[in-house]
């Protein structure tokens, strides 16, 4: 078949289009909806450097990352392969998640469990912690302002490094980056605690920037394994805490990123995690009565809260940005009616 | 008074009573003259002033003294009428039961944790701590190559 220049002209045309808005990438479309996105500007050339080769990237790596949360801890080695906005990382034997597989291409993020043979698909995040570190310097967020110190790093990995300070309230290091100012990889980060605490690290032991890399590095096929997507992440974790699947209304500028059940003393909650251009919000929903006044207190004045009922269960919504109208957000939660079964991958 | 005073000013220094009985006596008209005197009381006028000044900063400071244990005493009575207030409201109603010895875990607390451990991950670039969903499963039935495996190829 044939087509006339014109229709050829015409197609050619709305092909472009479609590819300049997703930036040649397929957005996750789950509840919340995609947010756009900003061109972001830093004042400091070597994260502005890092900021801009996260889609050039291309290496092999092993890395160790600690995750600290009150008395626990979650320490893992991972092998990373990266291409662009493609990765995978794999845990190695011995790691605190051990056996689970995650891809991201087409930003998407494909999670695996080798446990329960299934695979969680969410959507991918490579350059929302610099953008929260933009929000955290140009002041627009909740908390202080972050000021940034640049000093020599040394070498990890066996690559010189710049050492990036991240600080609020003069000389309180809340994260430290160590980049290749070569090739712009963050090479090890950390991050505190407003009490100095370290509460995570990453680090990597091993970078190989000329690793020959296969296109199915970034594939994800187990035959059998059943495929949950976010939405029906929700109305599950919402069934094991036996409340209402509660999200907010599609088409808000806040995109759901992550669905998780947390322990309160009588029972399960549903806690979801949004992300938007505007900073972070989490909503929990819970059978278990949550004093409003207690968590404003704890939250202190970085964080935005509210507390209230509906339908027999208690909202709790908590956010770091300004911007956020939780009054605004509370009238946008519906009861997300899903698909409850998940489907096997073919 | 004054002439006593004066009197017994001028006399020599370091001379002891018995001296002075004596040569009183040898000079009688200097004795007479002092017989003559009145017995001289040593003055408390002195000390009656200082009594009085007493007496009147005592009658000064007495009402601040009352003004302070009305204070205290009121304080007493409302800090006490508070307790029992607060006890009254914190105390259990009928059938409530409240476990001694037990300690509630803050769920607000686990809630701002959850909200930190989302936006740390986040920012370390690696897993977010997702948990699987599924009910765990027999071992998945695949083959797995090892290092010697691939040794052959």
């Amino acid at each position: 078949m044939r087509l006339k220049p014109l229709t050829f002209i015409l197609v050619t045309c709305l092909v472009a289009t479609s590819f300049a808005q997703f930036g040649g990438e397929r957005r996750p479309q789950g509840p919340g909806g995609p947010p756009g996105r900003e061109k972001l500007r830093f004042s400091e050339p070597i994260l502005q450097k890092a900021f801009e080769v996260q889609n050039q990237l291309k290496f092999f790596g092993v890395r160790k990352s600690v995750i600290r949360l009150g008395d626990s801890e979650r320490r893992n080695t991972e092998r990373v392969w990266r291409e662009g906005m493609n990765q995978r990382v794999e845990f190695e034997r011995g790691s605190s998640d051990e056996g689970q597989v995650i891809v991201l291409k087409g930003g998407q993020k494909w999670h695996y469990f080798k446990s329960t043979n299934e695979i969680q698909v969410k959507p991918a995040r490579f350059e929302d912690p610099l953008r929260r570190l933009a929000m955290m310097l140009s002041g627009r967020g909740r908390g202080p302002k972050a000021e940034i110190e640049v000093a020599d790093g040394g070498n990890i990995a066996k690559i010189k490094t710049k050492l990036v300070k991240v600080l609020v309230n003069q000389n309180s290091v809340i994260m430290k980056m160590w980049i290749d100012p070569n090739s712009g990889l963050i090479l090890k980060r950390e991050i505190f605690d407003p009490t100095g605490r370290l509460v995570g690290s990453s680090e990597f032991t091993k970078v190989d920037f000329s690793a020959n890399l296969d296109k199915s590095d970034f594939e994800l096929r187990v035959p059998g394994a059943s495929i949950v997507p976010i939405g029906e992440m929700i109305s599950r974790t919402a069934k094991k805490a036996g409340v209402p699947a509660f999200v907010l209304k599609p088409g808000m500028d806040l995109e759901l990123d992550s669905v998780r059940l947390v322990k309160l003393d009588s029972g399960d909650a549903v806690f979801q995690s949004y992300i938007s251009e505007r900073g972070r919000l989490s909503l929990v929903v819970s059978k278990t009565k949550i004093d409003a006044r207690r968590l404003k207190s704890m939250a202190g004045k970085n964080n935005a809260t509210a507390v209230f009922e509906m339908k027999g269960v208690w909202i709790t919504l908590i956010t770091d940005s300004p911007q956020h109208d939780l009054d605004r957000i509370r009238d946008m939660i519906i009861e997300f009616r899903g698909n409850m079964q998940s489907r096997p991958r073919n | 008074m004054k002439n006593t005073d004066k009197n017994l000013n001028e006399l020599p220094t370091g001379i002891t009573e018995e001296e002075l009985e004596k040569k009183l006596e040898e000079t009688a008209s200097i004795g007479k003259l002092v017989q003559l005197q009145e017995d001289d009381e040593p003055s408390m006028i002195w000390r009656a002033s200082l009594n009085q000044k007493l007496i009147e900063m005592s009658v000064q400071s007495a009402p601040k003294k009352v003004a302070f244990f009305r204070t205290w005493r009121f304080g007493m009575v409302a800090g006490l009428a508070a307790g029992c207030l607060a006890i009254a409201i914190v105390l259990p109603r009928k059938n409530t039961i409240v476990p001694s010895g037990v300690s509630v875990p803050a769920n607000e607390s686990v809630i701002l944790a959850a909200h930190s451990h989302a936006d740390f991950t986040l920012g370390l670039g690696t897993t977010d701590g997702a948990q699987a969903i599924n009910s765990p499963t027999s071992e998945v039935n695949t083959v797995e190559w090892t290092e010697a495996d691939l040794t052959i190829l």
